[in-house]
């Protein structure tokens, strides 16, 4: 009996596991598009119902059609036009794509963190009703439970009628195909591709504001459980509804069948974490498992995308200047003259820093998509603080100085073997599959007190003080800066290995034709990232003397890959700069901000590529040839007089306006000012 | 191994009974196939016979079912192609690949960074080519013409003793088929060994020494380019008379 009202409760969770696939795989269908925003999509529109209900007093049947007929789908529609439609306009690459679906996922997160905060809010309302159904045989089964199983059944009947037995289906499988062609003979696929998006954001909506109430609100929380449920599509290889379905409700209720075991001791704690955690299981089974993502439809979506991450180099355009470097240092030790507080904020710099260049490293470098390094980050921490600490069973004690760059070590190893059974694959399914390790790593290892009870990180002897620990810090990126530029060669030509890198990069069949053991140098930069990583999470761990698993959340690792993607994937200065923009905005401005920037940026790079550091190498390079010429090029003049501001606004735009009359009047006076 | 006994030297690149299916097709079906040093081998036939699949299985880019591969009598089936290249094989791709984020001299470095023979300069190879004037160009501007041969010089740069072109004159103007034609047999005359794919039944017939005819995964035809010309069953595959004698 209890078996089976345990089955009903689990189908609620399948439920939205389902609906969560369907979104995904409709979308992947029409467009091609990995949505990794669909997760805070979902969260968004928990959020708004949550405020329209319990702030704004709406009844909750209104705010649940105006969320759902109306926001989700128009998030889906906005994304659509002013995202996607431009990137399928010039047919982007797949890396692209997945950059900007991870630019909306981290906007949307920073969104929510800006208007609500990070901390955890109470659960909205049910938009079910919470009444119970009494079935024969006394098995009582929740009102919501059942309407989901209702809600679910009726909408993947309908999307599976659409896309097989109607016109449209057969559009969009056509669209997909050769889209060039299917327009050729009159099928519109951006009407196509909007409707998809719109369903997608529906459906993301309705998973989101069904899975809340059963949780609490918080903006990493939320979104993370829906990316969780991306297993489900994996297992489908995005193609078939139906396994989907099937997955989804399986797991559902296998993981509510699981409470009724009750082994006992360290059994029982393992067994509950697999319970918690079963759609995590199945994301890393999946993805080990299913040889291609694409039921073999997309020739573009799993294998051959190789090199795809070549569209943001920022190297080879414009040659740098001589000493550009030379602010770096100037600026890195400006905190160790600022007042206690803020030193203790710019700690996190440097150790961010390193973490950063550990993505330049694996991604910008050798062009493997990992976002996963959260992950290593979190395990470089713990190791570091039970090495410290002398309680890592079987190790030897050691000094906490030692103890950190054998703490990176070890992560290198762990990266080792996480990397080995994954160096063959690419693009999304790399994407996929790291950022897969590092929820596991999260769930399983950071949350688990087994391995964090009694965790405490202290600092290594002679670097216990604030200043002397940042100085600690410096030494390390310093280190880790010296450990790339080695790739590049002492005169700024690159290196043997850094070219070889870069040649797995821009093309891995062409890299083995030159006689490049791509598998081999592809692991041990994989490696050396991991353990990059490691360093930077426990000296990240180290500036707030502790472990704190939310700072090596997997969304969190999301946020910072794309900061370093926005800063110039292959850019270890911009990885650096961006540590430090990241850290300055969140404490300067509010928290989240710095995410909500890395949001946009990330969005943006479909028109720039290369991000800031190409900007920034292409202004300079043609600022110097302008100054070679003897011209200094002209800025068009801006006009915000046409624009109604608000009161900020207003603020900010007459110091603007006072800064230009400055600029002009000290232009006009050293008597090249005709423009003025 | 057995190859080693024969009084005569072995072969610089030797193919025995190679395999290669895609589920129920054979795309490369038994195929025996010589390439000598100071030679040039070409490799004709119509589109699908297995040639490019032939090829790829050569490289060690794809996996043969069946057969054997060997350099100078040394079997290399198993080895990935990294491992190939050092052994002394290179090759390029009918689909180019190149680096085009790096400069036209970096694609070359990429390929002399990790050979063990000695082997041309890298000025001389960027000269012998005409790439020399956009040497210091990022590869991603230039015209698919130049990239051929951009490619054919990361290839030369690691120094090989067989060398696999898959079309090397597709892209190419005249004036650059005219120096690849001038160019390969200085290279054969070096003493590499060369095979080339390639539709452009002119260039062959000018510059094979040995032709190699394949259809539907096998080879129906092998000989020097006038007794193929004579072959009825290669001349089926070219109904088109492409592979007629310019002056009959």
């Amino acid at each position: 009996m209890i078996a089976l009202e345990l089955a009903f409760a689990g189908l609620a969770v399948g439920c939205v596991a389902a609906l969560c696939a369907l979104g995904l795989i409709v979308t992947y269908r029409v467009t091609g598009v990995f949505n990794f925003g669909f997760g805070a999509i979902g969260m968004l529109c928990a959020y708004l119902l949550r405020q329209s209900v319990e702030v704004w007093r709406v009844p909750v049947a209104a705010a649940a059609v105006v969320v759902l007929a109306v926001v989700a789908p128009g998030i889906g529609l906005v994304l659509d036009r002013f995202v996607f439609r431009p990137l399928r306009r010039r047919s982007a690459d797949p890396a692209e794509n997945l950059v900007a679906t991870l630019g909306v996922f981290v906007l949307l997160v920073g969104i929510v963190v800006l208007l609500w905060g990070i901390q955890g809010r109470s659960a909205p309302p049910s938009i079910l009703p919470s009444g119970s159904v009494r079935l024969g045989g006394g098995v009582v089964v929740a009102d919501q439970s059942a309407g989901e199983v209702a809600v679910v059944v009726v909408l993947a009947v309908a999307l599976s009628l659409l896309l097989r037995a109607t016109r449209l289906g057969l559009y969009a499988r056509a669209v997909v195909d050769r889209r060039d062609l299917a327009e050729l003979v009159g099928i519109r696929s951006d009407r196509l591709a909007a409707a998809s998006w719109a369903v997608g954001g529906l459906l993301a909506g309705l998973a989101g504001v069904l899975i809340a109430p059963s949780l609490e609100l918080d903006p990493y929380g939320l979104s993370l459980v829906m990316l969780e449920t991306m297993g489900v599509a994996v297992a489908a290889r995005f193609a078939s509804l139906t396994t989907a379905l099937v997955a989804a409700l399986a797991l559902g209720i296998g993981q509510s069948e699981l409470s009724l075991l009750h082994p006992g001791g360290d059994a029982q704690s393992v067994l509950s974490a697999a319970e918690a955690n079963l759609f995590v299981i199945l994301l890393l089974a999946a993805l080990l498992i299913v040889p291609r993502l694409d039921g073999g439809a997309r020739a573009d979506a799993g294998g051959t995308d190789a090199g795809a991450m070549r569209r943001f180099a920022t190297r080879g355009s414009f040659p740098a200047p001589a000493a550009w470097w030379l602010p770096f240092p100037v600026l890195l030790a400006l905190p160790l003259a600022l007042d206690p507080v803020d030193l203790e904020a710019a700690q996190a710099v440097p150790a961010l820093a390193v973490i950063f260049v550990s993505i330049v490293v694996v991604t910008g470098y050798s062009g493997q998509v990992s976002l996963g390094q959260a992950g290593y980050a979190g395990l470089g921490a713990l190791l570091f603080g039970r090495l410290a600490a002398h309680t890592l069973p079987g190790a030897p004690a050691m000094p906490a100085l030692v103890a950190l760059p054998v703490a990176a070590l070890l992560v290198g190893v762990v990266g080792v073997l996480t990397g080995w059974p994954i160096i063959h694959r690419r693009g999304l399914y790399l994407a996929l599959i790291t950022f897969a390790v590092a929820v596991c790593s999260s769930r399983f290892v950071f949350e688990q007190p087994l391995f964090t009870s009694g965790l405490s990180i202290g600092r290594p002897a002679p670097f216990i003080s604030d200043r002397t620990f940042y100085l600690l810090e410096l030494g390390c990126l310093a280190v880790a800066l010296c450990a790339v530029r080695a790739l590049h060669g002492a005169t700024g030509e690159r290196g043997r290995v850094g070219r070889a890198l870069v040649a797995i990069r821009d093309s891995e069949p062409a890299a083995q034709a030159a006689g490049i053991d791509t598998a081999r140098l592809k692991l041990a930069v994989f490696a050396a990232g991991a353990a990059l990583a490691g360093l930077g999470g426990a000296l990240l761990s180290m500036s707030t003397l502790a472990f704190d698993s939310s700072s090596f959340d997997p969304v969190q690792g999301l946020v910072w890959f794309a900061a370093v993607v926005v800063c110039g994937a292959d850019s270890a200065a911009g990885a650096v700069l961006g540590a430090g923009a990241v850290v300055a905005l969140d404490t300067a401005v509010a928290n989240g901000s710095s995410t909500v920037a890395v949001g946009i940026g990330a969005i943006l790079l479909g028109w720039l590529p290369g991000g800031l550091a190409l900007a920034v190498r292409r202004v300079g390079g043609e600022l110097r040839t302008a100054a070679a010429q003897g011209t200094i090029p002209e800025v068009p003049p801006v006009s915000i007089e046409a624009v109604r501001l608000t009161p900020l606004g207003e603020q900010v735009a007459s110091r603007v306006a006072l800064r230009r009359r400055a600029i002009t009047r000290r232009a006009t006076e050293s008597g090249s000012g005709e423009h003025a | 191994m057995t190859a080693a006994a024969a009084p005569t030297p072995a072969p610089a690149l030797s193919v025995h009974r190679l395999v290669r299916r895609y589920g129920g097709n054979a795309a490369v079906d038994g195929v025996d196939l010589e390439a000598e040093s100071h030679r040039i081998t070409a490799l004709i036939g119509p589109n699908g016979a297995g040639k490019t699949t032939l090829f790829h299985c050569v490289a060690g880019i794809e996996p043969a079912d069946a057969g054997r591969v060997a350099l100078a009598g040394a079997d290399v089936s198993r080895l990935a192609p990294h491992r190939r290249v050092r052994a002394g094989l290179a090759w390029t791709f009918q689909r180019i690949e190149v680096f085009p984020t790096m400069t036209v001299a970096d694609n070359l470095r990429v390929g002399a960074d990790r050979r063990r023979r000695p082997g041309p300069a890298l000025a001389d190879l960027l000269e012998r080519l005409g790439l020399d004037r956009v040497g210091d160009r990022q590869v991603a501007r230039l015209p698919a013409g130049t990239l051929r041969l951009v490619e054919l010089g990361r290839a030369l740069a690691t120094a090989p003793r067989v060398l696999l072109l898959d079309e090397p004159a597709s892209g190419l103007d005249d004036a650059q088929t005219g120096a690849l034609a001038r160019l390969l047999p200085r290279l054969a005359a070096d003493g590499m060994a060369i095979v080339l794919v390639e539709h452009d039944m002119k260039l062959v017939t000018r510059i094979a020494d040995r032709v190699y005819a394949m259809d539907r995964g096998r080879v129906v035809g092998r000989g020097t380019v006038d007794e193929v010309r004579d072959d009825p069953a290669v001349r089926a595959l070219f109904p088109d008379g492409s592979l007629d004698r310019p002056n009959s």
